[in-house]
Order: structure tokens, then C-alpha cells, then sequence
């Protein structure tokens, strides 16, 4: 699978001077699969430019096909779909899967999004065919050759980490934690509260769920200092992200979900403390926007 | 009276190397003076003006925020979950519009729990309170304030566009962005009166003459546009506004030359930048 950047940022985009090395689009990730189509994970600021390139291709012309998994629907992870051009062009066909959030399904609440009152044009005059399937955590489906399993994450309201790989194709996985907490500090996760079993078990069930994954894209949205006081926030620093990979036997992590303050610098800063933990066993690195990699070869 | 240009891009943000020297954040500008500190929407450029509120010590750090809005397009209002103050006790926004029940509308959709891990605005710890500003001028603070209906496609006329015509200390100061220009003689002939004798017109200049004609219906203006109304209404200083997001660094340089060149005498024609201060 290739697998491209599009954003990186957490919490909303932000244009800074100082960010444009790893980029202030909020997330977006690409991925064109073994079996040649594509995959997008969530539509952040990041869907637009991503959009941009796409119209260059097959959406251009209205022939064009693609998966997008949404990972919750807090803003950051859902504000560019209004401006996300292929969705305007008749023929283009997409499927949107997300598990919706607080009792609301992803059509309604993408519909919600263009209200009269806050965009020009509604989400029911886009002019590509879009069906919406409702995920649930713990969900393992197999679509156009490439397995897909669902996690709840340590995040407010309900948020699902993906795990993706093609079938039968080792070294292929890449498993995606846009946005999840400490589970030894906080429950935050919507019925996350009701069980003890649920808490502890989270964990052993997360080191399954990403177990010997070829990358793991990972919230590394504070440093240790700022996490003081705002664990409930449902964030993680770079240093869990690597303590969970060398665990669970990840080759490579993407630091993913900036926080929009952090300067490049800062980012280059905790990946270097990240990587003390990564050792040789684990190749750290910070999610950057246009940047592409491989897990299990290239597809299509 | 000082005008602080926290964000200046249309639409959506566009972060990146092509927009350092203008900036990629959307709508939000504030305007001090005399003690009076108004803030005219809330893109994401609201963010950076709360870590700047937030940078002084607690004891010294302002308390008050009005907070008037054009319109509840995303771009005009996505930074407001973000804005620090909002979360804290003895923190008190006053939020304006043309109508107040709708400003009321959005701020709860921004924190509804399908978008927010806030999950409702009656979280928030901060007082808010929503005002009307009509087309008869209010009082806020030291500063005489009055709305005038553009032409933005907006549904309704319960609750159109406006912009602002703020009084305040010596100078004035109209603030019309989201408006298409050159289409509805009425509403020109409204705005060039409600923009006469100000001494600062900051007017939406969206698209370059050429992007127009294949845009028309949007709501924008070409920057033509924005340097006729200007003229028309004798105003000494116009700002360029709300730059479409596909305009690099070096093209608005190009836009700024072209604007420069349209202009008559007596009128100077600048373009806004992310974290640009103006004096007047």
C-alpha cells in the first residue's frame, strides 16, 4: 500500500510561518491499497488539497472510486469534506464509513455540517454518489481484498482506530490512532466507563489490534510537560506512541496529530525523545504532508 | 485606532510555504481603541489573538471580548471552539450580530456533541451573552457600531451578510467583507454611502478580474470591485480582504500592484496580512 499525507495537524489547521515543514492541514491520510484503489482516512482541512490532486486523475472526469473511513467526527477530522472538489462531480462514486457520534449516523451528521446558516451549498446538492455504513468498534470487514478491523479509542464521545492490511500480503499492515488517550489515566471512550473488564482489557485488546504492524500512525498530540493536568483531553505524547510500538512489535511509527502550536522545531524536539524509546527496534518519524510511504508494496 | 489583521484568507485555510508572507488563516480582525477592543469575526485567526490574551499574567489579562460577526459561514466562525477564553470562569463574550438568535444557533451547532468533545455550548465556563446590531447604531463601550446588508448568498432576509460601520475615537472604519460588488445596484449604492467620508474601507477582493465572470453568484468581489466602491464612497484607505485561497504569496503581490494602478488619487490601496497591524 502507498500511503500518502495530506494532514498531520490536530485540533483545527492553522497557517504558521513556523509550521510549514510538517504542515498545518488538520488530518487527511491517503492510501492507495496492493489491489490498486482508494482509501481515505478522515476529511480534515488536508481533504482539500488532496482533492486538488485527485481532480488531475480519474474524479477529474467523474470515473473515480474511493473508500473514506472516518475516524469520529470531532471538527478537525471532518471540516474540508464542504471543500472537497470530487464530491461536486457527477460519476464519482464514494463510500463513507464511520461509526457516527453521540447516537447520530455520519449522514446526518455531515448533512449537519452544511446547514444553510454556515455553508452555501448543501451536502445533498454534491453531485458524486456517496452511500454512508455505520462501523462499530471491535467490526472486521473485508473490502476489495484488503481486511479492515475497527478499535474504540480513548478519546471523548466514540472513535474508532483502524487497522488495515491486505489479505494475505505479510508486512502490509498499517494500523491508524488519530486521536486516543492514556487508558491508566482517564476513561474517556463512550461506555468506556460503564465496565472495569472494559479498562482492563483495553489495553491487551489495543497491543493485539496493532501487534507486529508494518506502521502504526499514532496521536502524538503533546509533550510530556503540557499532558500535566489535560490527560482527560484524549491525547497522547510521542513517548506513549513509541512505548506502544516497541510493545507491540511496530516497525515504524508516524507521529501524527500536531498540536497546532508546536513549531517544526518542537515536533523535531519530541521525536528526538520519542526515539530514545524507539531504540533500533522501532523507527520513529513525524507524520509530514505530501510525504508517501510503502507498507507490503506497491498496489494498482 | 489600531486594526490588527489576525487572519485575512477566504474560504478555508491554507497553510503552506506559497502563503507565509500573507498568511492561510480565515476571517478575524480587531480593532482597539480609546480602551475599546472590538473583534470583527471569528476564523481561525481568533486563535492566535486568545494565545496573545492568554499570554498575559491572569491578574492583568483581559476579561471583556465583543465579538461581532458578518455571517456564519464556516470561515467567519470555525475558530471560535478554539479560542481560549471561551473555556475559562469570569471570562465574559458579548457576541453580535444582525440577528442574535441565529449567532445563538451556530455557537451551540460549533459545540454540539456531534462535532465537539465540549458536547454543548452550556459547557462552557465563560458568560456569553448575544446582541443585536441593527441598522440603527448601538453603544459598545467608546464605540458607535452600525450593520449594512451586503450581497452574500445567505438564507434569508432575517439574517442577511452585513458589515460594519464602527465609530470609534476620531476615526472610522467599514468592515465589508463577504460582498459581491458590481451585481445589485441597490446594494452598492448602500454600502458606498454607509462607506463615505471612512477613513479605513476593508472590502472583500476575492477574485482577480478574470476569475470573476465564471464566478458570479458567489458572494465576492473581483478587486476591481473593491477599488470602485472605495473610490465611490472617497474613502482615503482601502484594504484588501478575504483572498481567495488558490492566491500565492507572489500572486497577491501581483493583485496589490494591479489594485494600486486602478486607484485615483487620494486613495491608498493596501492588502491585509495574517498578524498585519495597521495605525490610522
Amino acid at each position: 500500500m502507498e500511503i500518502t499525507f495530506w494532514g498531520v495537524r490536530g485540533s483545527y489547521p492553522i497557517a504558521r510561518p513556523d509550521n510549514t515543514r510538517y504542515g498545518g492541514n488538520s488530518t487527511c491520510i491517503h492510501f492507495r491499497t496492493l489491489g490498486g484503489e482508494e482509501w481515505i482516512f478522515d476529511g480534515g482541512s488536508g481533504i482539500f488539497p488532496l482533492g486538488r490532486s485527485l481532480m488531475q486523475r480519474e474524479f477529474g472526469r467523474g470515473e473515480g472510486f474511493a473508500r473514506i473511513m472516518i475516524g469520529h467526527t470531532h471538527w478537525d477530522h471532518i471540516l474540508g469534506f464542504p471543500y472537497f472538489e470530487p464530491f461536486y462531480v457527477p460519476g464519482n462514486r464514494f463510500e463513507i464509513y464511520s461509526a457516527g457520534q453521540a447516537g447520530a449516523d455520519i449522514e446526518h451528521i455531515l448533512v449537519g455540517q452544511q446547514h444553510d446558516d454556515n455553508f452555501p451549498v448543501p451536502f445533498k446538492a454534491f453531485r458524486a454518489a456517496i452511500r454512508f455504513y455505520t462501523l462499530q468498534p471491535d467490526d472486521s470487514l473485508e473490502l476489495g481484498g484488503t481486511q479492515v478491523r475497527t478499535l474504540q479509542l480513548n478519546h471523548p464521545g466514540i472513535t474508532l482506530g483502524y487497522r488495515i492490511e491486505t489479505s494475505g500480503v505479510a508486512g502490509s499492515a498499517a494500523v491508524i490512532y488519530t486521536d486516543t488517550a492514556r487508558i491508566d489515566a482517564v476513561r474517556l471512550g463512550d461506555g468506556m466507563n460503564d465496565s472495569d473488564a472494559f479498562a482492563r482489557d483495553f489495553k491487551a485488546r489495543m497491543l493485539e489490534h496493532v501487534s507486529g504492524a508494518d506502521l502504526l500512525v499514532h496521536d502524538a498530540h503533546f509533550s510530556e510537560e503540557e499532558i500535566a493536568g489535560k490527560e482527560h483531553w484524549g491525547h497522547s505524547t510521542p513517548n506513549d506512541a513509541a512505548r506502544l510500538a516497541v510493545e507491540a512489535g511496530v516497525k515504524r511509527v508516524a507521529m501524527f496529530h500536531h498540536a497546532p502550536e508546536h513549531s517544526d522545531d518542537v515536533v523535531d524536539e519530541l521525536l528526538a525523545e520519542a526515539r530514545k524509546i524507539g531504540g533500533d527496534q522501532v523507527e520513529i518519524f513525524g507524520a509530514e504532508e505530501g510525504e508517501s510511504l510503502v507498507t507490503g508494496g506497491l498496489g494498482g | 485606532m489600531r486594526i490588527t489583521f489576525w487572519g485575512t484568507r477566504g474560504s478555508l485555510v491554507v497553510p503552506g510555504t506559497d502563503t507565509v508572507r500573507y498568511g492561510g488563516n480565515t476571517p478575524c480582525v480587531q480593532v482597539t481603541a480609546n480602551g475599546t477592543d472590538l473583534i470583527l469575526d471569528a476564523g481561525i485567526g481568533i486563535v492566535p489573538l486568545g494565545d496573545k490574551v492568554m499570554s498575559a499574567p491572569a491578574l492583568e489579562r483581559q476579561k471583556v471580548f465583543h465579538l461581532l460577526f458578518s455571517h456564519f459561514h464556516w470561515d467567519h466562525v470555525l475558530g471560535f471552539p478554539f479560542f481560549t477564553p471561551v473555556y475559562l470562569a469570569g471570562m465574559e463574550l458579548h457576541l453580535y450580530g444582525r440577528n442574535p438568535d441565529r449567532v445563538k444557533e451556530t455557537v451551540h451547532r460549533l459545540f454540539h456533541s456531534s462535532y465537539s468533545p465540549i458536547k454543548g455550548a452550556h459547557n462552557l465556563a465563560a458568560e456569553i451573552y448575544y446582541h443585536e446590531v441593527g441598522d440603527e447604531p448601538v453603544q459598545i463601550e467608546a464605540a458607535r457600531v452600525h450593520s449594512v446588508p451586503l450581497n452574500h448568498p445567505h438564507p434569508g432576509p432575517d439574517s442577511p451578510t452585513v458589515g460594519y460601520r464602527i465609530e470609534l475615537g476620531s476615526r472610522t472604519m467599514v468592515y465589508a467583507t463577504d460582498n459581491e460588488a458590481g451585481v445589485d445596484e441597490a446594494c452598492d449604492a448602500r454600502l458606498v454611502e454607509e462607506a463615505r467620508g471612512a477613513d479605513v474601507l476593508v472590502h472583500d477582493a476575492h477574485f482577480t478580474p478574470e476569475e470573476y465572470p465564471a464566478r458570479v453568484g458567489w458572494g465576492h468581489s473581483s478587486f476591481e470591485q473593491a477599488v470602485r466602491i472605495a473610490s465611490e464612497a472617497g474613502v482615503s484607505l482601502l484594504v484588501l480582504f478575504h483572498h481567495e485561497p488558490d492566491h500565492d504569496d507572489e500572486q497577491m503581490e501581483l493583485i496589490l500592484e494591479r489594485a494600486r494602478k486602478l486607484a485615483p488619487e487620494g486613495l491608498t490601496v493596501t492588502a491585509a496580512l495574517d498578524r498585519g497591524v495597521l495605525e490610522i
